[in-house]
């Protein structure tokens, strides 16, 4: 396959989610015309990103377009691209079975058009094209979260995450200001600014580290970072509909992460020190203000949202030990926390939907989201209660060979080396090293303990017979199914092509480190 | 019984959307600075049209249940006062529609 054969793949993939929503939209009254031609089109999207998966993976190829960087196919962007548009279609055809009517005709268009623009920014490293693809997803997210069952809850969640969202979009517009400006560039230039921009021309240590945390708090509010996360995310992800929930918290926080990680990672070559410190101690807050989050929600979904922030904070300390290399931290570390990052990434991409869409079955089968309401729906859905068990021990992490065990092991193993850590208890406890490596435990435990007395509460025998309840359809449970196999191979010992993929990533951001950024 | 749209807003509507797809991908390849704005600035233009006509008709209800309306004959208007409908709070509207 060709180089351009790839390009126009991965640009096809935007093109096909624009076309594919204005026939969507067009042929919305003609009944499941819409969902038919969303999964059609979504089908068509996930063939032609993994041709360029397979461009990336088996044939090592890394292709930028131009120089603006405005089109990079790279093996992150290309990873997380096919999470994506893999999510999308399994959410489309669990749609067809949650949503059961949608007056307007606006829902498929909206997660096709949500889709597309997800998967534009993995594909480009212009800041000012990121921003305009974080802008999109945001709007039209918002849209879908306003779908929501619970109409007032669902309005305020919106109005709040588009608050959140032009907050975003102003950090990230500060940060490119102040790397045009310390640049000595034009304003007429700012649109010519990219990754390799900043890997290319060094900016001075206080210039870098402001552009950093403004990128930070930009990118990293999308990725669920401490302290703007916490606003949006746990309103936005706990009134969606199930079905958007979990695009939200499966795939839309990963591309904030992979932007914000863009960002940093060149920056990181003039400030590494106060960088590392500051994503550190914003994480740990994002860590410990989840946990107790989770521990104190009764709601089913308020519960998986503050789940999402703690997960999310394997993935940013996997980052860390990566954008630590310039102060002479040794590379097997960073490779280690990379792998570990990414294949976090995956394994939560895959885990957090399924538990969305069992929370889904719950809602709209028990009409319950209070865990202590459950009892009784492991007898009237068994399967689904089966599968929540499965992807919580999974995202628990705590037994080998589970998929998250694999992740959280990689990811804490590089705490053995955290000279870094100021407090760091020189002590190995459970196989666990350090004050980071045990707060980072105890999240998993809490995560697992929260997780399964949900599932342990949908066991319980219920005191009085409840009338109503309505069945799952198959295409509500296909999608949870498909989704617990790939639980299971995630987590599956051995080579694996996810662990395959993920060690390239590494392997991609190790080669930069080692060519000192070029 | 939802109203049908009007044809000339479906096709505003599928315009914008495929300004959007061909803005966006034209935006890939442009290396001009100045034209990458232009096409940033035409696919804003185009995403805050598809979420104000997306976004409006489901805010708004639809429907109205009429015994919630004529109790038993009191006299109640046949129409949703700012008071009953749920509205969030925007600093052009005041609580409960009063002025």
């Amino acid at each position: 396959m060709t180089a351009m054969l790839t390009v126009l793949s991965t640009t096809g993939i935007v093109a096909l989610s624009t076309f594919g929503a204005a026939v969507s939209y067009l042929l919305h009254r003609v009944k499941k015309a819409s969902v038919v031609v969303a999964v059609a089109v979504l089908a068509a999207m996930l063939a032609l990103n993994t041709l360029a998966f397979y461009a990336t993976f088996v044939r090592h190829d890394t292709l930028s377009v131009n120089t603006t960087g405005s089109l990079i196919v790279d093996p992150p962007g290309v990873l997380v691209a096919e999470l994506i548009v893999g999510l999308a279609f399994l959410v489309a055809v669990y749609s067809a079975g949650y949503m059961e009517e949608d007056p307007h005709g606006a829902y498929y268009p909206l997660l096709l058009l949500f889709t597309g623009s997800m998967v534009g920014m993995c594909y480009t490293q212009n800041i000012l094209l990121m921003l305009l693809f974080l802008e999109i997803s945001s709007f039209f997210s918002a849209v879908l979260v306003l779908y929501g069952e619970r109409g007032k809850e669902a309005l305020r969640a919106a109005v709040i995450y588009l608050a959140v969202s032009i907050l975003e979009s102003i950090f990230v517009i500060a940060g490119l200001f102040v790397v045009v400006s310390s640049l000595g560039m034009s304003l007429a230039h700012i649109a010519s600014v990219n990754v390799h921009t900043l890997y290319s021309t060094k900016i001075s240590g206080n210039a870098a580290f402001l552009a950093g945390l403004l990128f930070m708090l930009g990118f990293g509010t999308k990725a669920s970072l401490f302290p703007f996360g916490l606003i949006w995310l746990p309103p936005a992800h706990s009134e969606a509909p199930a079905p958007v929930s979990c695009l939200l918290s499966g795939v839309m926080i990963k591309t904030g992460f992979l932007a914000m990680l863009r960002c940093l990672h060149p920056l990181s070559f003039s400030c590494s020190y106060s960088m590392v410190q500051t994503l550190m101690l914003l994480t740990l807050l994002s860590t410990v203000t989840g946990c107790i989050g989770m521990m104190v929600e009764k709601d089913v979904k308020r519960i998986l949202a503050f789940s999402s922030i703690v997960q999310m904070g394997y993935v940013v300390l996997g980052v860390i030990y990566v954008l630590a290399m310039p102060l002479g931290l040794s590379s097997e570390y960073a490779v280690k926390g990379m792998e570990g990052c990414f294949y976090h990434i995956v394994n939560h991409s895959i885990l957090k939907p399924l538990l969305f869409m069992v929370s889904g079955v719950f809602w709209r089968s028990l009409r319950v989201r209070d865990y202590r309401k459950l009892a009784g729906a492991a007898r009237r859905a068994p399967l689904p209660v089966a599968l929540w068990f499965l992807a919580a021990i999974s995202l628990g992490g705590l037994f080998w060979p589970t998929a998250a065990f694999m992740s959280k092991h990689l990811v804490l193993e590089c705490c053995k080396s955290f000279f870094l850590d100021p407090l760091t208890l020189k002590v190995e406890v459970l196989g666990v090293y350090g004050l980071y490596g045990l707060i980072y435990f105890i999240a998993a435990l809490v995560t697992f303990i929260t997780l399964m007395n949900v599932g342990i509460h949908a066991l319980s025998r219920p005191s009085q017979p409840s009338c109503e309840f309505r069945r799952p359809s198959a295409a509500m449970l296909i999608p949870m199914v498909v989704l617990a196999v790939l639980c299971i191979l995630a987590g599956a010992p051995g080579k694996s092509y996810i662990s395959r993929a993920v060690s390239e990533v590494a392997e991609y951001y190790l080669s930069i480190m080692e060519g000192g950024g070029a | 019984m939802h109203r049908r749209p009007r044809r000339s807003s479906q096709v505003a509507l599928v315009s914008a959307i495929i300004l959007l797809g061909a803005v966006s991908v034209a935006s890939f390849y442009v290396t001009d600075p100045i034209t990458l704005f232009a096409l940033v600035e035409l696919a804003s233009v185009a995403t805050f049209f598809i979420f104000f006509v997306s976004a409006l008709p489901v805010v708004f209800p639809s429907k109205v249940k009429l015994e919630d309306v004529f109790t038993g004959g009191a006299a109640k208007p046949p129409y949703l006062s700012g008071e009953e409908m749920y509205a969030p709070k925007h600093p052009l509207r005041r609580e409960g529609g009063k002025r």
